[in-house]
This record gives structure tokens, sequence and C-alpha cells, in this order.
């Protein structure tokens, strides 16, 4: 368990004094930090939850590492995105001579990224995890600069500012915590924070502060730029595993230790800013021009899906029975959504990442028959798109049959609205790409692509058929989500 | 009256926060901005610390007999956050530096001028 977090840290710190082999180490860390995510996942469906004491010092004095389903899942999930990626990369890095130098700079820094994301999502320590949150950032920022081009620096620095301001609202929202609670361990927390004033301004803090770092709208304007300035490996990184991270954070902390300070009225807010981010960002995926900065708006928007969570778990929270009856299927489908999304948002933009490089550019009116001369990306993209705009059958069918009929059953029929709204938006810029995609070559193009190799190509079909079979295996996810789940419904 | 002294510290916290963060969204000169940034972050530090502190308190160190000291963990806390920020702010420093190489400015404003430029530039050219 602490191999997760150790692998790719370690890992990161050699591969910045051997340059020369760093390709090779990130692979051989990356198949076995993802043999332990298994590992992991395994011992938790035997044995239930794990904890792990840092350097022998129990709860209320140590650090503890905590693994339930949730965290188990989310481990797979980082795998998963990061084993395809990194193999596109390694494959890319190896025939774009040309990009020597900025291959050795991306893989201590994917590494880091990697290790400070598990940090996230293993810590059972709210401090702990403000300082994995911060190493995933600064990874995430230097990751960004690696991008072509002016715009890739100012991009990243904007997403510092951003982030790290948002970095000093979640320490501000803890030591408001620790002032009323006296304690950082989160299921110690979970029970002991009354309804004052202190513990609602920490409450207030920490979540706008997630919500920037998840971007939600109206928090949502560094994400283009950072997430479309940067190479596609890297974006396929930030886009599926950073404001991942930083949602399941929202998501654990307002389940467990802000249940009693979490107002329904609230709830539906948060839930209302999800619906906008359904609509605004799918309506600024259409209006692109740009194959990449489309992707980027695009999960502002599927962003927004998560946060229908919210107001759905709050109310079955405050209902008798709300629970049982809709409840956990907000709260599966919530996560389903996540891990749906991340593989399918991976895979998109590898096969974008795949076509840009070809064409040489990433123009969506310069893909016209791209699908003649790189059927497998194109296929890859089409696959990812089917899981991004929710058919069946598919992982994004299932999370949004999941949040559908929890919303339906809790009364609440006003985010199916947004739901079947930002489905068909989806549709709407997805085919845009698509359709240029395979319509006849234009005869003004000369058809001159840059060779590219098998292992990228596969590498993004790889991910979207995850993301597919995620629709088809539902059980095993959803089993493993319930091991150990942090919230008790009524 | 005694409410507002005898809180002083918090009162210095939420005046170096107010101040900082005002500079981080009224400024485009990135310097200040950043500069903005570490204010914000040493008024939250400040805030740790003096949590932590008891008054008469010592340091927590062993000494014979009982002694009232100041609870160590908030600066522990702290020593961290501070590790991580000198990362952030040099790592920001260094992203202006390179800026300013690419640009020939760190103004906010003026490099949005000039992205824009550059993106009508490229959409224009099929």
């Amino acid at each position: 368990m602490v191999a997760a977090i150790l692998l790719p840290m370690g890992a990161a710190c050699v591969a910045i004094l051997v340059r020369g082999y760093a390709a090779r180490i990130a692979l051989v860390t990356a198949l076995l930090t993802a043999a332990v995510s298994v590992v992991t996942a395994i011992a938790v469906v035997r044995n239930g939850p794990l904890e792990y004491a840092m350097g022998g010092w129990r709860a209320p004095l140590g650090i503890t590492l905590r693994v339930d389903g949730l965290s188990s899942l989310m481990l797979l999930l980082s795998a998963s995105v990061a084993v395809p990626v990194f193999v596109y990369a390694a494959a890319h890095y190896a025939r774009a001579r040309s990009d020597e130098r900025q291959g050795a700079d991306f893989w201590p820094l994917a590494l880091l990224l990697w290790g400070g994301l598990n940090g996230v999502f293993l810590s059972g320590d709210v401090f702990n995890q403000y300082v994995a949150v911060e190493l995933t950032s600064l990874a995430a920022v230097a990751l960004v600069t690696l991008g072509e081009g002016d715009a890739a620096l100012s991009a990243a620095l904007r997403y510092l500012l951003s982030t790290f301001a948002a970095s000093m609202f979640y320490l501000l929202g803890v030591g408001h915590l620790y002032a009323v609670a006296g304690t950082l361990d989160i299921p110690s927390l979970a029970g002991t924070l009354e309804a004052e004033a202190a513990s609602y301004s920490a409450a207030a803090l920490i979540t706008v502060a997630l919500l920037f770092k998840s971007a939600l709208f109206p928090l949502h304007f560094w994400l283009p730029r950072a997430h479309s300035a940067a190479p596609s490996q890297v974006s396929a990184l930030l886009s599926s595993l950073v404001v991942t991270s930083a949602a399941y954070l929202f998501l654990r902390l307002w389940t467990t230790v802000f249940v009693s300070v979490a107002v329904p009225v609230v709830g539906q807010i948060i839930g209302g800013l999800g619906a906008c981010a359904i609509v605004w960002g799918s309506l600024q995926a259409l209006r692109q021009q740009r194959l990449k900065v489309m992707i980027a708006y695009s999960t502002v928007a599927q962003m927004g899906y998560l946060f229908l969570v919210v107001p759905l778990v709050t109310s079955a929270l405050s209902t008798p029975g709300g629970g049982a009856l809709w409840g956990e299927t907000a709260w599966s489908g919530g996560v389903y959504h996540a891990i749906a999304h991340a593989l399918a948002k991976a895979a998109l933009f590898l096969s974008a990442g795949v076509i840009v490089g070809a064409i040489g550019t990433d123009k969506i009116v310069g893909i016209s028959g791209i699908a003649r001369q790189l059927p497998v990306a194109t296929y890859a993209f089409g696959i990812a798109s089917m899981s991004l705009i929710g058919l069946p059958p598919s992982g994004g069918f299932v999370a949004k049959w999941m949040l559908l009929t929890a919303a339906f059953k809790s009364g609440q029929w006003w985010w199916a609205i947004a739901i079947a709204a930002g489905g068909l938006l989806t549709a709407g810029y997805v085919f845009l790409v698509l359709g240029q995609g395979l319509s006849q070559a234009s005869s003004d193009r000369d058809v001159e692509l840059k060779s590219t190799s098998k292992a990228i190509e596969y590498s993004a079909f790889a991910l979207a058929v995850a993301a597919l079979a995620l629709g088809v295996r539902v059980a095993e996810p959803l089993a493993l989500l319930r091991v150990g789940l942090p919230i008790e419904m009524p | 009256m005694e409410f507002l002294v005898g809180h002083y510290n918090y009162w210095v916290v939420v005046f170096l926060m107010m101040l900082g963060f005002y500079v981080v969204i009224s400024r485009t000169h990135m310097v200040k901005v950043l500069v903005g940034l570490s204010v914000f972050q040493t008024s939250v530090f400040i805030f740790y610390i003096s949590l932590g502190k008891i008054r008469g308190g010592t340091a927590p160190i062993l000494i014979d007999g009982p002694a009232v000291y100041s609870n160590p963990l908030t600066s522990v806390l702290i020593l961290t956050a501070i590790v991580v920020s000198i990362a952030t702010t040099a790592l920001g420093l260094a992203l202006v530096v390179r800026i300013n190489e690419a640009y020939g400015t760190v103004d906010e404003e003026e490099i949005d001028a000039i992205e824009r430029a550059d993106e009508a530039a490229v959409l224009e050219a099929r």
C-alpha cells in the first residue's frame, strides 16, 4: 500500500539522476505500481478496508494511510490511466528525436504526479492530503510548461496562481478544523464536528478550494488553457486524473467530515453549479475551433456531472430511508462517472495527440478525412466519445443511468434535465469532430502525414476500450466500491 | 473591546490575508501577484502558529517538573507547509523569468493581447 506512493516517487528521483534510462525506469515502475494497485484491490475485497500507520504511530499521534473500496478504485484508475499514457509517451519520445530533452523532463515529473495522486487517494489525514495535493499540483504545473510555444508558459503560470491560491484556502480550512476538533484524522473528525461558526467556515474554505481545483463552473477559467497548451500525454494525465483527485477529496470530505454541517441548500447550490457547468462547458466546447481546447472544455462539462451527486446525497442523508432508496445509487453513479470520464478523456486526449501529431495542426477543420489514414486513432476517439455521451453499453451510460435513477427517485427531477441536455450537447461536439474525420479528404490538403507508431495508436485505443468495458462489467467495480462505504445513510 | 484586543493575532492574520488576496486578484504584474500570494501564504502560517501558542507556555522540551508548553503540532505542520510554499514560489518565479524571455513583458494584460493576436493569426492562416 505504501509502495503505491513510494515506488513512483522513488523512481522519479532516480529518473532525474539517470536521464538516459528515464523512460525504461518509468515503464518498469508503472508496471510495478499497477501490480501493487491490483494486489491492494484484491486485499480490500478479501479483508475489507486496510490501514497503515506511518512509522508505527497510530491515529491520534501519527499519520495513517487508509484504503477502502473508494480509494482502491481510485488507485486502480490512476494505474489504468497512467500505464497506457506512459506507453504512449515512451513510443512518442522514442520516435520524435527533437523532443528528447522534453522526454527527459517528462518522466520524473509524471512519476511524481502519479505518486502525489496516490498520496491523495490513500491519505487518511487532512493535512497529509494537503501535502499530497500540493505535490500533485507542483508536478502538474511543471508538466504544463513542457508544451510547445510561449502559450504553455503563461498557461502554466496562471494554473500555478489559481491552484495555489486555492491550496491556501484549503490549508486555512484545515487550520479551522484543527482548531475546532483538535485532530486531523478523517475518521476522528467525522464524529466530532458540531454545527458552530468555525465548522461552517472550515467547510466553506475547503469546499471553495476543492471546487477551484476540480474546475467547477464558474471556477474553471484556468483549465481550458492549461490542459490544451500541455503536450497530449500530459493533458491526458491532467484532465483525467488531477481534476478527478480534487473531486474525490471533495466527495470524501463532504460525505464524512462535513455531514453535520452540510446544509441541503448548499447541496442544491453546488448541484446547480454542476448543472451550469454541464451546459456552459458543452456550449463552449461546441464553439471551439481547436481540437484540444474543445476536449478541455468537455472536461469542464463532465466535471459538472460529479457535483450533481452532492444535492442527491445530502438530501438522502437528511431523509430517513433515503440512503437505500437513492443515496447509494447516486453515490455509486457519481464515482462511476468519475472513473468512466477519466478513462474516456485520457483516450480522447491521446487519440487527439495522435491526430494532431500526424497532421501538424489542431484545427478541427484540418482533420477532414483522417479516418482513412488513422483508422485506429479515429476509432478510439469514437468509442471514447460514446462513453462521454453516455450511449450504451459504456461506462458513461451506466453512470448516467444511475444518476438519472437517483434524480427521479429523490423527486429532484430537475437534475435529469441537465443530465439529458449534457448528453445531447456532448453528442453535438464530438460528432462535429467525427463528422470532419469521416468526411472525404478535402482536395486542398496535401495528404502528407507524419508517421506514427502502432504503440501510440493502440495505447489510446486501450483506454477507450477500458471505458467501454466499464459498461459491460459493472458488478465488480460496484462491489469494490461498497467495501467500507465512507457514508452512513439513514 | 476585550474581544478585539484578546484576539489581536487573528486581526493580524485577517489583515495580511486580505492584503495578499487583494494583490493576487487586482494586479496584472506577475511578480506582484506572486508576492501577494506569498503574503497570503504567510498569513495562513501565522494563523496556525498563533493557534498553538499558550500564554506563558514554553517550547515543548523535556524539563524537570511539570511545565506548560505550547502545542508543537501546528509549528510542525507549518514547517512542512513552508517547504511547499518555497517550492511553489520558486517555480512561479522561474516561470516568470521564462515568460519574460518569451514575451518581453510580465504584465498579464499585455501577454493576453499578444496571445490573442497570435491565436487570430493562426486561425486566419488555413
